[in-house]
Parts: structure tokens; sequence; C-alpha cells
């Protein structure tokens, strides 16, 4: 395919509003897909994706369209729209030239809105604004391309109406692509780099590298090298996603698609990295991508010991597919043998558990997540902190610090006040307020990480009936009073448990931890005493009274294999229990703590 | 979980258990292979037990001369007198019968007249367990009882004055409302009688019964959880006071007058059982019959009676015979563990017994492995701990042939 006739772009908006659906009308309109195999959100194609309604993994699609007696090819990616996944949107906005931003026509510019196109902005893309939704009843297309053009400095003469649901306007967005989205740029007589923009590993034919061409082209059979990782292959099969894999024998400067090449070992391929021919050791690779920073980490445990090494497999496939996600060994007194894992976001963590359960089969014990923090020694070095029980003697400590973010929240202007008392009571400090429109506004804070990630949202929405949106970005660590939290479980230290939090709220916070184990530890045929501690002073404590009866039926002979099978039940329902000294704890209350009490 | 053996019990099974399944009508709590009285179908019930006890002597089951022999039901004191001792004499010409045999008849209050009482001693009767549940008329009717407070002490005025062997009567707590003083004055009430032997049995909502569909339809059926520990006092404790050893967590006798049959269910050993929905367990296997009066008569004179049958695994058997002996204040006897599993049990069980014996859930003494007397009404949250410390138990994925037995 000829350079000047591709297009590469992104489809990229706040959630649902519709990036999925003007996908499937895309495909439908460029017969890329016949209306037989028409399903809704046809590219959301993980069963927890269809589950959720969400996109969570980009995902691509070439395309063929006519214009004008021309034929191009189009290579879209759907983007994910959830804050959590903004590494998602950022590493297929490198795969392209533009980028398709879409607002609903009946809610507006929201705040990954705002932060999208920012990110498209500064990938230097062509940004097309697409108003959608426009055949719902209540949508209002001139006071959105009003926001769009005050709060994004997007002229409103060049916003397009559509309905991605009926298809109103599409066709003439497949216009609107060809005409001012940029061919892809690069050197078609150069030779080969690819930037490997994504992966996933597929049991028979080892590792799906996601590749766009940049320089030069790939052939099948060509001797290949991965630039940083070093090492060799055979590319066996390439192709294009439309969307399913369907194989060609080239791909030309300019082109997005994959490349099979019987890779089984996993740390051979790495996102970011660029695909060269192996004869040319002198070319220059790529920039690739700026490494995903993890902000919240948990513990992950197998139940059982014996399966450390099917998680470690389970954990480094996913996280080929997932280069957001990261994990290192960590030994837990409580819970043994596990990892250490870095993620986004809670939705990004709460993915990423469901996922290693569904495609590795290992039982897992996941411990409450926290922010990561720095530690200022005495001597003036600073370390990271993942965990809190990685935290130094409080002799060689000079002071803790906090992830800090710029939070963004865009909201109808009646909520001003209620937003503006729970930023506060979050240790938020206040720093801007614009008017996006008549009534709408966004107003910025800049608040502690570990402030926002657990139950801000929640409680964000409720304070606004479900109107603010949010959306942050990481902006550097403060120092701030902290301290670390213990939970004694019958006097025994949960390390698993323990929390930084801030010296002012350390005893409501061990006050709400131990009322949440008391109600999530079963009864034992002991007194089980709970207690939350700062350095040697308790601040909380409560005691789980002991069972006192669960027995009284009839035992006749009949009932003696009824006994053994609820036996074997209680055993499986046991598997999900971690023993500390005596005591049993359920996985569920290792996660029940952070989300605090229900009330 | 380490590989044991089972050398099985210590004997030959010595113990038979029949079932009766007719009732005048189904109680709301009565989950039990049961159904309405016909007593047109008794003779053809009594001729298919005789055959089933004939095919069982001819198996390999190595049936010894029986030391227990149980009537159940359902209310096998439906059965006419000729009928049940034309049934007692087959099952003694089947398999013999140890002197000084306990066989026990279950009776409900309605049946227990001078006459029956007579019959029942005339045909060999040696104990009788009666239902008795409450004495409280407006709880019996609830249940669909077949009998109210006055005959259910007319009944037990006739067996403590006429009844000259062994007896026992039923109990159940936990009903709707229950208070603790319904519990003490049901307690008081059944001590005025001076029962050898008194069952108190916690009510369980059973599933396909009656009340099990009230509470799926969102009707409180039962007494609080909440409640239990004070209803449970109120029956322990006037039960002590009058001299009661509470053998089992259910049972409780005054002068050593123990259910022998029951205790055969409680040490894990062999035993038959015979009629509908009954069930078996001899060294490897364990089985039970169909459960419907139709298709069991059809089954007993074809392919046999058995709707299932499997291979206890060693370490299955080791687990039951935990989960039942622990039941009893006695314990299981640690020689008898020892000789049936090799010594190799302990580690079998992982380190759940060293937890146990230090936090002083379990003990040891004496030879007996046991759980202290406070132990008893959380037996099965212990067992769910000493199940979940070792490794593999249920059956052995094998299932016996039903026709190799
Ligand atoms: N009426 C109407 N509904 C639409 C239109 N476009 C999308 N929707 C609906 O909006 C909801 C969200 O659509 P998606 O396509 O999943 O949105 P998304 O932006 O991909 O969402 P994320 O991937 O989770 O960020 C779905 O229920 C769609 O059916 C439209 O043009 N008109
Ligand atoms: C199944 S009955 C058979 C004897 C006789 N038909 C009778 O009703 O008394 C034996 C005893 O089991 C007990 N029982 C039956 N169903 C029960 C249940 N759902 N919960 C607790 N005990 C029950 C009753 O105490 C009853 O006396
Ligand atoms: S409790 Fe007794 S009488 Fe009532 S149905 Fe069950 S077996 Fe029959
Ligand atoms: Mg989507």
């Amino acid at each position: 395919m000829k350079q000047e006739l591709i297009r590469n772009f992104s489809i990229i908006a706040h959630i649902d509003h519709g990036k999925s659906t003007l996908a499937d009308r895309l495909l439908e309109l460029t017969r890329t897909v016949e209306l037989r195999d028409k399903r809704a959100q046809l590219l959301d194609s993980m069963d927890l994706e269809r589950e959720r309604g969400i996109t969570i993994k980009a995902a691509a699609a070439s395309m063929e369209y006519e214009k004008d007696g021309q034929s191009y090819r189009l290579n879209l990616i759907d983007t994910p729209g959830h804050v959590d996944f903004n590494y998602e949107v950022e590493r297929s906005l490198q795969a392209c030239e533009g980028a398709l931003l879409l607002v609903d026509a009946t809610q507006g510019v929201e705040a990954q809105t705002v932060h999208n196109t920012v990110l498209a902005d500064n990938a230097g893309l062509t940004i097309i604004p697409v108003i959608n939704k426009i055949d719902v009843g209540s949508a209002r297309p001139e006071a959105v391309s009003e926001e769009i053009e005050n709060v994004l400095t997007i002229e409103r003469e060049r916003c397009i109406g559509v309905s991605a649901k009926t298809g109103e306007g599409v066709l003439a967005l497949l216009d609107r692509i060809v005409d001012e989205i940029p061919p892809p740029a690069g050197n078609p007589e150069g030779t080969l780099r690819a930037l490997i923009y994504d992966a996933e590993f597929n049991d028979y034919r080892g590792v799906i590298v996601h590749v766009r061409i940049v320089d030069g082209s790939l052939n099948a059979g060509d001797r290949i090298r991965m630039k940083a990782g070093g090492t060799r292959h055979e590319a066996l099969e390439l192709g294009l996603f439309r969307p399913q894999m369907v194989p060609c024998k080239t791909l030309g400067t300019g082109e997005v698609g994959y490349l099979i090449a019987n890779i089984k070992t996993l740390a051979d391929v790495r996102v970011g990295d660029t695909v060269m021919l192996d004869k040319d050791s002198t070319s220059v690779a790529l920039p690739g991508y700026r490494p995903a920073r993890s902000m919240v980490f948990c513990g992950i445990y197998p139940t059982a010991n014996k399966d450390f090494d099917i998680l470690r497999t389970a954990l480094e496939r996913l996280q080929l597919n997932d280069a957001a996600f990261t994990f290192a060994p960590e030994t837990s007194d409580a819970l043994g043998f596990g990892f250490r894992c870095g993620f986004l976001g809670l939705l990004h963590m709460e993915i990423v558990q469901e996922r290693l359960e569904r495609e590795s089969h290992v039982d897992i014990v996941q411990t409450a997540p926290n922010v990561t923090y720095e530690v200022v020694l005495k001597d003036g070095t600073i370390r990271r902190l993942d965990s809190p029980s990685q935290l130094p003697d409080v002799m060689q400590v000079e002071a803790l610090r906090e992830p800090m973010v710029k939070l963004d929240i865009v909201t109808p202007d009646e909520h001003i006040g209620s937003i503006m008392k729970l930023a506060i009571e979050r240790r938020g400090k206040f720093l801007h307020r614009e008017y996006l429109g008549p009534g709408r506004v966004i107003i910025g804070f800049r608040i502690p990480l570990s402030e926002i990630i657990f139950d801000f949202f929640d409680r964000l929405k409720s304070a606004t009936r479900g109107y603010a949106t949010m959306d942050y970005e990481f902006d550097g660590f403060d120092v701030d009073d902290l301290v670390k939290m213990r939970i004694l479980v019958n006097g025994e230290e949960v390390d698993a448990l323990s929390a930084i939090v801030h010296r002012d709220q350390a005893s409501p916070k061990g006050r709400s931890i131990i009322k949440v184990l008391r109600k999530e530890i079963p009864r034992h045929l002991f007194k089980v005493a709970l207690q939350a501690a700062i350095g040697g002073k308790i601040v909380a404590r409560e005691d789980i009274a002991p069972l006192r009866k669960d027995v009284t039926s009839k035992c006749y002979g009949g009932d003696i294999s009824r006994k053994r099978k609820l036996l074997e039940k209680q055993k499986a329902g046991k598997k999900r229990m971690k023993m500390v000294g005596s005591v049993e704890i359920p996985q569920k209350a290792f996660f029940a703590v952070l989300k605090g009490p229900d009330d | 979980m380490d590989r044991i053996v089972d050398f099985g019990p210590p004997g030959p099974p010595s113990s038979v258990y029949v079932h009766i399944p007719f009732c005048r009508d189904r109680c709301t709590y009565c989950a039990f292979a049961t159904l309405a009285d016909d007593p047109a179908r008794h003779r053809e019930l009594v001729e298919a037990l005789e055959l089933e006890a004939a095919r069982a002597s001819h198996a390999s089951l190595g049936i010894a001369p029986l030391q227990t022999l149980y009537l159940g039901g359902g209310t096998p004191a439906l059965l006419a007198p000729a009928l049940l001792a034309r049934l007692l004499g087959s099952l003694k010409d089947r398999f013999g019968l140890s002197p000084g045999a306990e066989i026990t008849l279950e009776a409900n209050p309605t049946d227990v007249d001078a006459a029956a009482l007579a019959s029942w001693h005339e045909v060999g009767i040696t104990r009788l367990s009666v239902g008795i549940q409450t004495f409280r008329d407006d709880v019996l009717a609830g249940f669909g009882r077949h009998h109210d407070g006055g005959v259910a002490r007319a009944a037990l005025q006739r067996v403590a004055q006429r009844w000259g062997g062994d007896w026992s009567a039923d109990l159940l707590v936990g009903w709707l409302g229950q208070q603790p003083e319904d519990v003490r004055d049901d307690i008081e009430a059944l001590l005025g009688f001076d029962p050898p032997h008194v069952a108190v049995y916690g009510l369980t909502i059973e599933p396909h019964t009656v009340l099990a569909r009230l509470r799926a339809a969102g009707h409180a059926v039962a007494a609080p959880e909440a409640s239990h520990p004070d209803l449970d006092r109120a029956w322990s404790e006037p039960l002590e006071r009058a001299g009661y050893q509470r053998y089992e967590v259910s049972n409780h006798c005054r002068d050593g007058r123990r259910s022998r049959h029951n205790q055969v269910y409680w040490a894990n050993a062999s035993y038959v059982g015979l009629g509908p929905g009954a069930s078996s367990s001899v060294h490897p296997h364990r089985w039970s019959n169909h459960r419907d009066l139709d298709r069991y008569l059809v089954a007993v004179s074809g392919v046999g009676p058995r709707v299932s049958c499997e291979i206890v695994s060693p370490e299955a058997r080791l687990l039951e015979s935990l989960a039942v002996g622990l039941r009893t204040a006695d314990g299981l006897p640690t020689v008898e563990l020892d000789r049936r599993f090799t010594p190799a049990w302990r580690d079998a069980l992982g380190g759940s017994l060293a937890e146990l014996f230090a936090a002083g859930a379990l003990l040891e003494a004496g030879g007996f492995l046991r759980l202290p007397a406070s132990g008893m009404p959380t037996v099965d949250r212990l067992m769910a701990s000493v199940a979940a410390a070792c490794g593999r138990l249920g059956g052995d994925g094998r299932d016996a042939t039903v026709g190799v037995i």
C-alpha cells in the first residue's frame, strides 16, 4: 500500500462517549465486517470488556475506504476511556497521525476529554472533534461545540456531528479522515524500523507482536532482531487486523499490523522496542515509550505456595499484554511468597486480578492496596517504598513523602460547594476554577494520590448526583506527617494489612480497618483480638467473640457421608483463607479493608 | 496429605438398620425417606426387606451375629405385631443374634398404648425411642405432628410404668419463637418420667421440607441463631444437674445406658442398612438405597436396591472418623486410630493437630483424642480446620460398580 494512501488514527474520548460504537460503524460502512458478523462494540473482544461494557485494551483494525475513485487504507485504534488506562491511549497515539476526539452531545466536555486532548496535542496529532449521539433527544451539539472551543481551543466550525448508533454523519467523517489526517511520514526507502506498540501471548503461536512500521518495510521470511532485547527471529507471518488477524506478505512504511516469529520467551518482546532487520546493525532505535509509572501497589500471593511458579508465568504473560502493569517478588510473614504488583489505579488493579484468575486459574490472595511513597533517610538518600512493610526503622527516617496529583473535576456549578468540602477533607488544595460554558465548570486541586484512589470517585459521584467527572495526573512527592499503622491479630502483626496514614487520621482509619476486619474474619473457637497500633500505641481495638455453637443436628448413619461432603465444601472455601498464627483470615478481608466500612 | 492406609474397623459388621418409611403425615421439618401410610403395602415391604437381607447375607459382607438392630423410620411402630414378629424372625434367621443384642424401635407417642408395649416386648424389642419433640400443643400442631402434649405425656407415662426395657425420648429445640423458658419447661416435663436416655436435637432446616419452602418464601421458620447459646444452656444445664451424662453432642443418658447402635456410627464402624433410603458402610465401601419405595421394591427383586456406591479413601475415612468420633465425650482411642490408619494418621493431618492442641481446642489424654467439654458444640468448625489442613479428601474418585458387593 502506497504511503500517501494510509491514514492512521485513534479514537479517544471520555469513558462511554461512544468510541467503540463509532468503531463498529466505521468497520461496517467500509464493509470490513459483514453485517452478519455484527455485534455491538466488536473491538471489545475480551469477555471482561463485554461483561463490563467498557474498553480495557486498545484494539486496532484496518479498513479500506474509497474516496474520489481512490482506495485508502484506514488503520483505527479504539482506545479505553477510563483514567486508569491512559497509558494505553498514550501508546496508541504514538502509532498514529490523527485522532478522532469524541464528545457525547448529551454530556459535553468531561475531565477525560480535556486530558486526552492534551495527550493528542503533545503527540502532535491532527485532531478531528466529533460530537456523538446527536440522535438522542437531549443532545445539545451547539452548546457542546462551544465548550470544545472554549476549553479545548478547537474552532467550533471544525466539529462534526455524528450518531455512532444510527450511522448518521459517519460517511462524512470518513471523508474528513482522508482529507485532514496526514499520511504517515517515514522513509520507505530506509532500513526497517518498526515500533512494538502492543503484544499478546498465544499458546500455539507464541508472542503476537503488534507493530507500526515507521521506516522501510517488513516482509514475511525476513530475519529480524529486537533492538533493545537483542534476540533474533524469523518473521514467519505478517498480517493486518481486520479486525481478526489476516496474513499478508509485506507491511510497508506507515502500516499497522502484527508479526509472528515463533517467540516463546516472553522477555524477548518489550513494548516500545524497535524491530529491525538482523543485517542492519547500525540503525538507530525509535524513541519508544516513557515507562508507565505504577502509583498503586498491592501484594498478590498464591493461596497455595506450590503455585508460585504458575503465578509468575501468568504475571509475565499479563505484563506482555499490559505494559503498565509491573511486578517484583516479595515475601510476607503472613502470606508467604508472592509478588508486589504495581498498577495505574484501582480499576486497573481489579482488572488485572480478574484477568489473572480467568486466564491462569491460580487462586490468589490480594492484599490491601497502597500508593507508592518516598522515604528520605537521615543520610540524605531517598528510597521508593512500594509497600508499607519496606519502611526502614524510624531512627533512620528523616521524612516520608507521598505522591501528589493534579486533579481536574468537571461539574455543574451548583455542586461546587460540596466538591470543595470533599476535596478539603481529603487534604486537597484548591488551584483554579473556570467556566466551560453556562453552568458548567472545571475545578483544579492539588491533592495526595492516596486520598483519591480508593473511594473518592464514589463520594464525588454521590455528592454531585452522578454529574461530576474527574481526571488526574501525577505531580511530584510532598512531605507530610505520615506514620505507619500496624494491624495486629491476636498480637501478631499482619504485615500485609499495615498502612501508611496521615497522623491526624490514624485513629479513625485504625478504627475503620478494625471494624471491617471484625466483620470479615469468621468467629473462631477462641477469642480473636484485633488491634491497630502506631508505634507502641494502640489506637483501635476490637474482639471477635469465640464461636459458641455450630452443631445440633442428629448424626445417624446416613449422615456420615453428608458430613464428609460438607467438609469438602468447607475445605474449598478455606482455600481463600490465610493463617496468621492460628487465626484464619479470608482473602476478602484483605480486600474489604481498602473499601472501608459500608455505612 | 501423606498417604495412609485404612485397615478398616476392628470387626465385621454386626449392626443392621431397617428403614420403615410409612408415616401418618409428613412433619414440616422432616426430610427422611417417608410416605403416607398404606397398611396394604406393609407386607410387600417386609417381603422386600427379607429379600434384601437374604442378598446381603449371601454377599461377601461377612455380617456377624447382630449386636444391634435398629428399626427406624418413618414410623416402624405402624407395623402390626405379627408382621413385626415375622420381620424380626427373618432377620434373626439370616444374620443371627448375639446374646443380649440391643433391638430398638422408633415410636411416635400416638402408637404407644398398653397393647403395643406388650407386643413389642413379646417380639423381642429391647429399647424404645419415642419422638416427643415438645409438649407444646401449638408447636406440635404447627409441625403437623399427630399428637399433642397430652398424648405425649400419656405415652411417656405408659412407657415409664409398663416398659421394662431401655428407652429414650427425642426433643426438638430451636423452633420459631422458642424461649429458654420453653426449653426448660419441655426438659422438666420430660425428666418427670425419669427417662434413661434423652436426645435433644437442634431443629435443622433440611432441603425439600415444608419449612425450607417457607423460608425460601421469606418467612422466619426457626429461632434466630443468636438465641441458640441460651436455648442450649436451657437444656444442657438441667440435664447435667439431673445426673445425665452428655455422651454425644445431642445424646444423654443416666447410669451408662447409652444407645449401642448409634455408637457404631460414631465409631465409624461397619453397619448394613436395609430398606428404602437406608445407607450402609462396610469397609471400604459406602452405599445407599433408592429412597422411593416403588423403585426400591422393583430393584430389590432385580438388580439390587443400591443407587450409589463408593470406595472411601483412607484419608476420607480418617476425617469421617474424627468428625463423628469427636462428637462423643470419650473421643477416639488413639490405639484404635494407630491400628486402623497406622500411626501415620498424625502426619496425614498436617500441622492442624499441633495448632489445635496449642490452642486448647483439642485434647489428648489417657489414650483418647477428644474435645474439651466446652468444645462439643463447635466440633464442626474444628473439623473444618482439620480438613483444610490436610490434602485430599473425599471418595477416591473411584465409583465401585453397584453390583460388586
Ligand atoms: N443513542 C446513542 N447511544 C450511543 C451512541 N454511541 C454510543 N452509544 C451508547 O453509549 C454507550 C457507550 O458506548 P461505547 O461505544 O461502549 O463507549 P466507549 O467510549 O467505547 O466506552 P469506554 O470504552 O468504556 O470508554 C453504549 O451503551 C452505546 O450503545 C450514539 O450515537 N447514540
Ligand atoms: C426421623 S424421626 C423418626 C422417628 C419418628 N417418626 C418420630 O417422628 O419421632 C427421628 C428423630 O429425628 C429428629 N429429626 C427429624 N428431622 C429433624 C430435623 N429437621 N431437625 C432436627 N431433628 C430432626 C426428630 O427429633 C425425630 O424424633
Ligand atoms: S418426623 Fe417422624 S413422623 Fe414426622 S414425617 Fe419424619 S419420620 Fe414421619
Ligand atoms: Mg470502548
